[in-house]
Order: C-alpha cells, then sequence, then structure tokens
C-alpha cells in the first residue's frame, strides 16, 4: 500500500497497462519529451524511457492525432490520447463524436474502438480558454463513455478498467486534483490523494461512489466539487443535517441505480457542477431522477453562464465553494418536509 | 411486360410539384435505359429524366404544363427482353 | 488480384470496372423508381481510380473511402449482394442496415466503414498506418478522399504527421475538378494537389485517372515504398465524374464541352479499346461481359429487395461493444 496523488496513480496506472499490453501507448503534446515535463501535468514523466517508441509526441494538431487515435484502435491498437487543457477538444470534436462515438453503430457492430481519451479541466488563472469544464459537451453522446474520477484510487483504477474496454472512453481530470509537486504544482491544488494497493485492480466505468451516507439531503458532485461537497458535509453534520455525498463518477452513463437510490431516500437532492448551469451534466440529472423520484425536490450549485474570468475575485465566484453548497442544502432542507414514504 | 415510370425525386425542396417541359421520345419509339425521354423543370433547375428500362415507350401519362407531384406515373415502357 | 499483364489479370480488371459501372447505373434507376431508401452519390467515369489502386494492393491491405465509395467497395471486394443489402437496409447489409450508402465497408476485405465527413477519414488512415509500424506488420493503407478535402484540416494534420512518422499509407486523391458544385479552381491557388507532398517532405505524383493500368503501376510502385519503410506516398489521380454530386444534381456548372472532352477518355470505354487493339478480347466478348454483369446483378436486386429487415429491436444495438478484454 502507498499514498499516491492523482497524477503519480495515473502514471504507474498507464506504465502497468502499458507493460501487460504491447498495444497500449501513448499519444499527445510534450508527453515523452526527453528532459520534458511529461505532458503539461507529469503525468507520463519518464515513461518515455520505459517504453521506447510507445510515448508518441505530436505537433500541435488534435484534430489529426485524435482522428489517428481512432484509425489505430480500430486496426486494434489501444491508444491513450491526451489534451493538454480539456478545452481543446473542441478542436477534435469531429474524430471522437462523428467518427470514434458512431462506428460501432453506423458499421453494425462489425468495427471497435478501443480508445482511452484524456483531458484536464478546471478553472485555475489562465483565463477563458484553458479552463472550461468540458465534460457538459461530451456527456450524452451515443456510443462514448465518459468518466470523471475525483481520487487517486478511481483514477488509476477507471484508467485501467477504461483501456480494457473496447469502448471509446474520454476521461476528465481536474487540474486542482493532480497532486502534481515542486514546478508543476498548482496553486489552490487539494489533497486527491488515497492509499494504492500494490496488486492489479480496476474500478467499474459505470458506477458512481457513495463517499459518505445521509438521510437528510442527497449531495451529487464530481471531480473538485467532490471534495468541496465532503467539506460540506461536515459544516453541515455539525448543523444536525446528515447530508449523503455521492461522487457521480461515470457521466455517460449516469448510474440512475445509485442517484435514484439516494434521492428516494433523502428526497432532496443538490447536483453540484463547476461549469456553467444552463445545459450542464446537472441539466441531465435533474431531468433523469425527476422522472424516477416522483415528489423530488432539486436544486443545482453551478457557475454563473458565464466565461470563465481570469480576476482571482471573479475566478472564485465562478466556481461554486463549499459555502454555497452548503446554503443550498441547508434550504431544501428547511423548505421541504421529507418524502412521504407512503405516496 | 409492361414497366411504368414514376415522377422521380428531383426537386431540391421538399414537397413541391415537378413542371413538364417536353417529350423527348415519342409513342412508339425505341427506348434504351438511360435513354433521355422527357425534360421537366423543378425549383431549382431543368432537368432531363432518363428511360428506366430498354423497350419501346407505350404511353406518355403526363402532358408539357402538367405539374405532376413526386410518385405519380409518368410513362409505360413495353419491357423487349 | 495478381499483378504482371497476363490476360487474365487484364480481363478481371475490365469486369470489375463494368461491374462498377452497372452497379452505380442500377442503383441510379432503383432510385428512380422508388425502390430504395435515402441517397446516393455516385462514382460513375471514375472506375479507373478504385479499380487501378485497389488492383495494386494486397487482400489484407486496408483501404479508407468516403461518401462517393461504392466503387472503392466495390473494387476492394466487398460483394454486390452486401452493398445492395445494405443500400435496402437489409439486417444482411454490409453494415446491418444501419451505415447506409456512405457507411460501406467490411473489415475481413480490408475496408473500414467509409467516412462521410469529408476529409474525416485521412487521419483514420495515418492511424490505421501508425498501427501497422507499431506492430510491425507488413500491411499498408490506402486512404481515398477528393479533391475538395484537401482544403480541410484534417488534411495537413495527418499528412504532416504520416510524413513526419514515415507511415505506410498512400494518400490517393481523386480530383475529380468538382467539390460538390464549386470548381477547383475557386478553392485552392494551386490546382496541382501533388506538389503538396513536396511541402511536407515526401513524394507525389499526377498520374491520368482514367487509365486503369497507369494508376495500377503507380499504385504498385508506391505501395513498394510504403511496405519498404519509406511511406507516405501522394497519388492525385485526375479523372471526372460523370454523374451528378448526389441523385438530386443535374450537373449543370459542369460545362458542355468539358463533359465531352472527359467522355471521349471514358475509363472502361478506353480499356475495352485497349484490350480489343491487343487480341484478348472483341466486341462480342465486351458486350458478352457487359450482359453477364448485368444478370448477376439484377438477381442480385432481387435477392435484396426481399431480404429481412432490422426489426425494433434491432434499434438500440451495437452502440457499445460488450466484449470485455480479460
Amino acid at each position: 500500500m502507498k499514498r499516491q496523488g492523482i497524477a503519480e496513480a495515473l502514471r504507474d496506472g498507464i506504465a502497468e497497462e502499458m507493460q501487460r499490453d504491447q498495444r497500449v501507448f501513448c499519444i499527445g503534446e510534450d508527453i515523452g519529451v526527453p528532459g520534458g515535463w511529461g505532458g503539461a501535468f507529469t503525468v507520463t514523466l519518464g515513461l518515455d524511457e520505459k517504453f521506447p517508441g510507445r510515448i508518441i509526441n505530436t505537433p500541435i494538431a488534435e484534430l489529426g492525432f485524435f482522428g489517428i487515435a481512432v484509425g489505430a484502435a480500430m486496426m486494434g491498437s489501444r491508444p491513450i490520447a491526451d489534451v493538454q487543457y480539456g478545452d481543446f477538444l473542441f478542436l477534435a470534436s469531429d474524430q471522437i463524436i462523428n467518427n470514434a462515438a458512431k462506428l460501432h453503430y453506423m458499421s453494425g457492430g462489425k468495427v471497435s474502438v478501443p480508445l482511452v481519451m484524456r483531458a484536464p479541466v478546471g478553472a485555475t488563472g489562465r483565463g477563458s480558454q484553458h479552463a472550461q469544464n468540458m465534460e457538459r459537451f461530451f456527456t450524452g453522446v451515443p456510443g462514448l463513455k465518459v468518466i470523471a474520477p475525483s481520487n487517486a484510487y478511481d483514477a488509476k483504477g477507471m484508467l485501467k478498467a477504461a483501456v480494457r474496454d473496447d469502448n471509446p472512453v474520454l476521461m476528465f481530470e481536474h487540474k486542482l486534483l493532480y497532486g502534481s509537486k515542486g514546478a508543476r504544482a498548482e496553486p489552490g491544488a487539494v489533497d486527491a490523494t488515497s492509499d494504492i494497493p500494490e496488486e492489479d485492480f480496476t474500478v467499474p466505468l459505470d458506477k458512481a461512489a457513495v463517499l459518505r451516507a445521509g438521510k437528510d439531503v442527497t449531495v451529487i458532485a464530481w471531480l473538485l466539487m467532490a471534495h468541496f461537497s465532503m467539506q460540506a458535509a461536515t459544516r453541515l453534520a455539525g448543523e444536525n443535517i446528515a447530508a449523503e455525498i455521492i461522487d457521480a463518477r461515470s457521466l455517460s452513463p449516469l448510474d440512475w441505480t445509485t442517484l435514484a437510490a439516494s434521492a428516494k431516500k433523502t428526497g432532496r437532492v443538490v447536483i453540484v457542477e463547476e461549469g456553467p448551469k444552463t445545459g450542464g451534466v446537472g441539466a441531465e440529472i435533474a431531468a433523469g431522477l425527476g422522472e424516477r423520484v416522483p415528489g423530488l425536490r432539486i436544486e443545482r450549485v453551478a457557475s454563473p453562464d458565464i466565461p470563465v474570468p481570469f480576476t482571482p475575485v471573479l475566478e472564485n465566484a465562478y466556481r461554486p465553494d463549499v459555502a454555497r453548497i452548503a446554503t443550498a442544502a441547508r434550504r431544501l432542507v428547511a423548505q421541504t418536509q421529507p418524502l412521504r414514504r407512503d405516496l | 411486360m409492361q414497366v411504368k415510370m414514376k415522377m422521380p425525386d428531383l426537386s431540391t425542396t421538399e414537397g413541391t410539384d415537378i413542371a413538364i417541359l417536353k417529350w423527348v421520345v415519342g409513342v412508339g419509339d425505341p427506348v434504351e435505359r438511360g435513354q433521355v425521354i422527357l425534360e421537366v423543370e423543378t425549383d431549382k433547375a431543368v432537368q432531363e429524366i432518363e428511360a428506366i428500362a430498354t423497350g419501346t415507350l407505350s404511353a406518355q401519362m403526363v402532358a408539357p404544363g402538367d405539374k405532376v407531384p413526386v410518385g405519380e406515373f409518368i410513362a409505360a415502357i413495353e419491357v423487349s427482353k | 488480384m495478381t499483378g504482371g499483364n497476363q490476360p487474365e489479370f487484364l480481363l478481371g480488371l475490365l469486369e470489375r470496372m463494368i461491374e462498377i459501372r452497372e452497379f452505380e447505373d442500377g442503383v441510379k434507376f432503383l432510385f428512380l423508381e422508388g425502390a430504395m431508401p435515402g441517397t446516393i452519390h455516385q462514382c460513375q467515369g471514375q472506375e479507373a481510380t478504385a479499380v487501378g489502386v485497389c488492383s495494386a494492393l494486397a487482400s489484407d491491405d486496408f483501404i479508407t473511402s468516403t461518401f462517393r465509395g461504392h466503387g472503392h467497395a466495390l473494387a476492394k471486394g466487398l460483394s454486390v449482394q452486401e452493398m445492395l443489402d445494405e443500400l435496402f437496409g437489409a439486417a444482411s447489409g454490409c453494415a446491418g442496415g444501419k451505415g447506409g450508402s456512405m457507411h460501406m465497408g467490411n473489415m475481413d476485405k480490408g475496408m473500414v466503414p467509409a467516412i462521410a465527413i469529408v476529409a474525416g477519414g485521412i487521419p483514420l488512415a495515418a492511424g490505421m498506418a501508425l498501427s501497422f509500424k507499431l506492430e510491425n506488420k507488413p500491411q499498408i493503407v490506402a486512404c481515398f478522399f477528393g479533391d475538395g478535402a484537401v482544403a480541410e484540416g484534417a488534411f495537413h494534420e495527418a499528412v504532416n504527421m504520416a510524413a513526419l512518422w514515415n507511415l505506410p499509407v498512400i494518400f490517393v486523391c481523386e480530383n475529380n475538378l468538382y467539390g460538390a458544385s464549386t470548381r477547383i479552381d475557386q478553392v485552392m491557388k494551386n490546382t496541382r494537389i501533388a506538389d503538396r507532398a513536396a511541402a511536407y517532405g515526401f513524394e507525389g505524383e499526377t498520374v491520368d485517372g482514367n487509365d486503369v493500368l497507369a494508376v495500377h503501376e503507380a499504385t504498385r510502385r508506391a505501395a513498394a515504398q510504403c511496405r519498404a519503410g519509406k511511406g507516405p506516398y501522394l497519388l492525385e489521380l485526375l479523372t471526372y465524374r460523370r454523374t451528378g454530386h448526389s441523385r438530386r444534381d443535374p450537373t449543370h456548372y459542369q460545362p458542355k464541352d468539358e463533359k465531352q472532352a472527359w467522355f471521349a477518355r471514358d475509363p472502361i470505354d478506353r480499356f475495352a479499346a485497349q484490350l480489343q487493339a491487343d487480341g484478348l478480347i472483341d466486341a462480342e466478348g465486351v458486350k458478352r461481359l457487359r450482359a453477364e454483369v448485368t444478370k448477376r446483378f439484377e438477381a442480385a436486386v432481387e435477392i435484396a429487395k426481399h431480404a429481412t429487415q432490422p426489426t425494433l429491436a434491432d434499434l438500440e444495438t451495437d452502440v457499445f461493444a460488450e466484449k470485455e478484454v480479460a
């Protein structure tokens, strides 16, 4: 057992999968430069020495190299393609959405695309084009799996499961959760370390995780917001409000079984999302829970409908924080009676 | 054996009728599959309609000036082979 | 198909081109009859590019194709039956009825589903070649696209990386002078597409795309270079579309004299004339060949018209691959 952050755990996970299966390779910008950074967030640091020729550095050409990764996957390779900032996924959208996600269906099941894609998201003082939460643009795309681990254990386990899955899987990672050290450390980083076992393990791609049980209100969140929600739960517990915190983890498909069971239990749901409220993933969660649990009270805590501002006072207002999460939970509890079980 | 031809779906706007301009082949004339037999006008352009079978044109079922919807019968060909 | 100039091989090229022409003309009339759903983008006039290239590939080499892919599919070895079944939307179609005209493919015959987004298949082809190179496989990829695709960023990015990494891919540009209805000189200043290869540091050449043997020979050379690790290669094949962009297009943007000049260089007529001049077949023989091909096509149409359609139970299958890798 060892304690690791997400960047280290991902690095080990990628290395173990490349060791286990010769068909796995990484492709991206600045990921395998000798003496380089190991990618913008150090995840592939040192892997080019361990696996010569299988950490492929590309020109700045996201559309091109994501398409190349899709093509290689069709022939049986198992690539891991990454963008330096999630915002750059837009450039590769045609290859991800029109090709990778559709090829299995439009071939009548004859072609598979065992492709893993990785993208860092989250507002971190770099301005609106290096800051978006991109999950909303890629969830609900038929044929594409979308995951968003919030801690090192889940990140490593889901990465491995994704590599072994025969479908395209897009994994979102949060810049403030990597735990990168030294020159690549992020101001405002949150501890997302976990105890990582020695033996091989995977985490399912389609299951949410109940981080904390509670009977009064359900809080559904992912990535950085999962951590803030846990902090809010501690605060609320001091006010005798027992919040159940669920890390959604799997955004496409959503784990309706876990989410709906909790919503039925508490009758009150707060959905926390970093990113504009209108049309976010939270909108889908709200609609789906509304259909499944009659009489449910729902509130979304999300960013305002604005591009991400630069100046810290505005960026901090953009990002939902512990206080806003606790306020929403408190408000729902005060306004509503528990669901009547006999209805 | 008679093969009947329908007005093909040539117009770019859904649901608009197609105007008959002129017959290029007469009743009783031999036709080959692919041969132009009729000129029509859609909302966008003058287009040519080709015979879908080889034989003899046995009936002209529309006349110049008619406005014909897609799918309506326009001609019959007595197939020779 | 084997190479060389054996009579059997040459007559095979002619028959395959006639098969493509008959398929496309036959499908056109099925549409005009109202018998077939959807839309079609046809390739009459471009038979020599498809047959010339595919005849120089091994059966386990792969091709990528476009929305105008019926000719590529037939040339690569897909059957008339599986393609007609697909056009009629039947479950026995090569894509289970779920793809349609613009997504023909058969992995067992070395064709991935055609990609309908212009230039969308070019990065795929480079990636397929990358996979072969990483795994030390002898296979190569031929990537079909049109003159219109050259303007897309995907072309630039994929070709640059293919050149950078010496990927075993032949980029085959079927330059038929038109991207939909827009002529090539309206969309690029340098209309010699093969010139672009040098800009990326690799070789390209321009070939008479209506001369099936010239296309075949150029492809053989390009393939040998790719297999020797000296890829990629850019082949610009000059050809012409004898039909509309899609089935509603009366091609009024193609000047009459231009059309006439190209029809006089029809790839099938030229090759048939050449084989007759060389004594390999006579006029009666060509007629017989066309009649046989027509008969086979019509028999396949009868089967396709009655082939079983998918049911509602098939609606939501094949979204995800179910197999879990150990």
